[in-house]
């Protein structure tokens, strides 16, 4: 059985009409107005028991409306979805048994309390038996290293902190699949790279199913092993986080250190986009000239003392993705 | 479906509560404050009717002690409520922000959760007096002080299934909060005066539309007389409005929209 089944899943909202002056403000607060937003259309997926999966899209593309669909919170419009088996907004309950959840935007945590106190409150929500949920506290609470922090009020933590005992707290239940919706919103980068850490490590050590939804293309490229890429509302991509760069990006960046002062190179599609004193950046469209051409062709003109051939950062790829989308969305754009 | 057993569900309940009370008193400065301040307004409050009666003696048939018995059951039924269930009074802003998703997720009836979430330091000092008055109104026929704390937990029953049945509307209406807020005091300020000062159709509505008849009148006339009637009404009218608040809750989840402000736990 799949872990998560969504099949021409579509949600609505109806948003009230806000342009307009004062006058038409008051008109409608006697003739409102509304349109309809389609804020995830058609989309249709399946993923596996264990599969770490990115669910990525630019502010607005849908991404938090499908995973709030797929946990329960919202019922949608139109489509099928089966999590762990369950239809999420008729079997909510027993849903939740299956799943965690950690919402970047929402704590779980009583804020005056220590995070102990909302733990020992999770155990009776998820009614796991006092020993093995110390046992499992305990060894959460070690791998996330939290121990002197779980007896603070959770108003004194970090948000870094905080974020690393919400994770604990979405973990003691042991469920089968985790939803993390923009669980690295607001971190710094030390905080982030410890959180994508702890939950790449626990889901493999676990067998955990995770859906993580970001705008972050660092917790895709740290955490997950497959890209579902929605854009307004629509999915455009899904492949495996890997094969992102070689499918999407014709362009590889070529850092060259040199013995000469400059060195240059005449080829199709390759331009220098940096240059210092023996040291030239330069960028290659790959589908016009070989990269092994253009390193012969430096080799040839120069003694060189270091070379680096780099993919550009996964940033850039996401953005041509969103880009190839905009296109496609549009009148005219290609099929 | 996985099956709860019964004693899961009330060592969760008895779980959530415990928390929220500790999170109440988890700022001790602020607790002490408003709940003596909360005591001592009503206690001011009091002194107007206590000089009134001093002057007139009776209202329409209620004397001294009756006004003694309706203020400590609607205080104390509203202190109650808001010591328990003080949840109910942030469910339109909840709605609003969108702050329901970590509740929704979790294997539990989500109303429950919201309502026992939060508690007002203040309701402390409601439930003091609610409890204080009723001490005083019964202090020469203890039999009737039994009836009185069944008629505080009737009445915030009915202040609870109120605040979530006017909150809920937020579902379909937006932000509504202090539009519920108010809704709330009226009950409170109608519940507080002698029933025999309404009649006609004002009367309907203080039973229906704004049910101050059953968070004050109807509690409080249960232990004045002792009577079957008077249980019989209160626990029917009671039973009605927490039915009501449960179908407009869970209709009102259907049409959710979340949000995606930033938000913090209840």
């Amino acid at each position: 059985m799949a872990a998560i089944e969504v099949k021409n899943l579509s949600r609505e909202f109806r948003a009230s009409v806000r342009h307009g002056g004062m006058g038409q403000a008051a008109r409608r607060l006697f003739r409102p107005e509304y349109r309809v937003v389609r804020a995830v259309e058609d989309v249709s997926f399946v993923i596996e028991p264990g599969e770490r999966v990115a669910f990525i899209g630019p502010n607005g593309a849908g991404k938090s409306t499908t995973i709030k669909v797929l946990c329960g919170v919202l019922h949608p419009s139109a489509g099928e979805v089966r999590v762990a088996g369950f239809v999420p907004w008729r079997e909510r309950r027993a849903l939740g048994y299956t799943i965690g959840t950690v919402f970047g935007q929402r704590s779980r945590l009583w804020y005056h309390l220590p995070a102990n106190d909302t733990f020992d409150l999770l155990a009776r929500v998820y009614s796991l038996d006092n020993a093995g949920y110390r046992r499992r506290r305990g060894e959460l609470v070690e791998a996330f290293a939290i121990g002197d922090l779980v007896a603070k009020p959770v108003r004194q933590l970090s948000l870094g902190e905080r974020m690393r005992c919400e994770l604990v707290a979405s973990l003691l239940h042991r469920p089968g699949i985790l939803f993390l919706d923009e669980p690295t919103i607001g971190l710094d980068v030390v905080a982030k790279a410890t959180l994508r850490e702890l939950v790449h490590s626990r889901s493999e050590r676990d067998g955990t199913t995770v859906l993580l939804t970001s705008h972050d293309t660092g917790d895709m490229e740290r955490v997950c092993d497959r890209a579902l890429v929605i854009h307004r509302g629509r999915l455009m991509l899904d492949q495996p986080v890997g094969s992102l760069r070689s499918g999407f990006i014709r362009r590889k960046v070529v850092t060259v250190v040199t013995a000469e002062e400059r060195v240059d190179v005449d080829l199709p599609g390759v331009r220098v986009v940096g240059r210092a004193p023996q040291r030239t950046v330069l960028e290659v469209e790959t589908d016009r000239t070989r990269i092994e051409t253009v390193v012969q062709a430096i080799l040839d003109a120069t003694a060189v003392h270091d070379i680096t051939v780099e993919d550009p950062p996964l940033e850039e790829i996401v953005q041509a993705i969103y880009e190839r989308a905009e296109r496609d969305a549009s009148p005219g754009g290609s099929p | 479906m996985r099956r709860e057993p019964a004693i899961g569900g009330l060592r969760y309940a008895s779980a959530l509560v415990t928390t929220n009370l500790k999170a109440s008193l988890a700022l001790r400065g602020a607790f002490w404050l408003q709940a003596s301040f909360m005591l001592l307004n009503n206690v001011t409050f009091f002194v107007t009717w206590l000089i009134f009666f001093h002057r007139f003696n009776e209202v329409r048939g209620w004397r001294l002690d009756d006004m003694l018995v309706l203020f400590a059951v609607v205080a104390g039924g509203y202190g109650l409520f808001n010591v328990l269930a003080g949840g109910a009074l942030q469910l339109a802003r909840a709605i609003g922000d969108g702050d329901l998703d970590p509740i929704l997720v979790q294997p539990r009836p989500p109303l429950l959760q919201i309502v026992a979430s939060r508690s007002t330091a203040s309701g402390w000092g409601d439930l003091a007096t609610g409890v204080i008055f009723l001490s005083l109104a019964t202090r020469s026929h203890l039999a009737a002080a039994p009836l009185g704390l069944a008629a505080i937990v009737a009445s915030a029953v009915v202040f609870t299934a109120s605040a979530v049945l006017l909150q809920s509307l937020a579902f379909w209406l937006g932000r509504i909060e202090v539009v519920a807020r108010q809704m709330l005091e009226f009950q409170i300020t109608f519940g507080l005066y002698p029933s025999s000062l309404f009649g006609g159709a004002l009367r309907v509505v203080l039973y229906t539309a704004i049910p101050a008849g059953f968070v004050g009148y109807l509690p409080a006339e249960f232990v004045r007389t002792a009577s079957l009637p008077a249980l019989a009404a209160l626990f029917a009218g009671t039973a009605f409005f927490v039915a009501l608040a449960l179908v407009v809750f869970h209709r009102g989840l259907r049409v959710y929209e979340s949000g995606s402000r930033f938000g913090g736990v209840w």
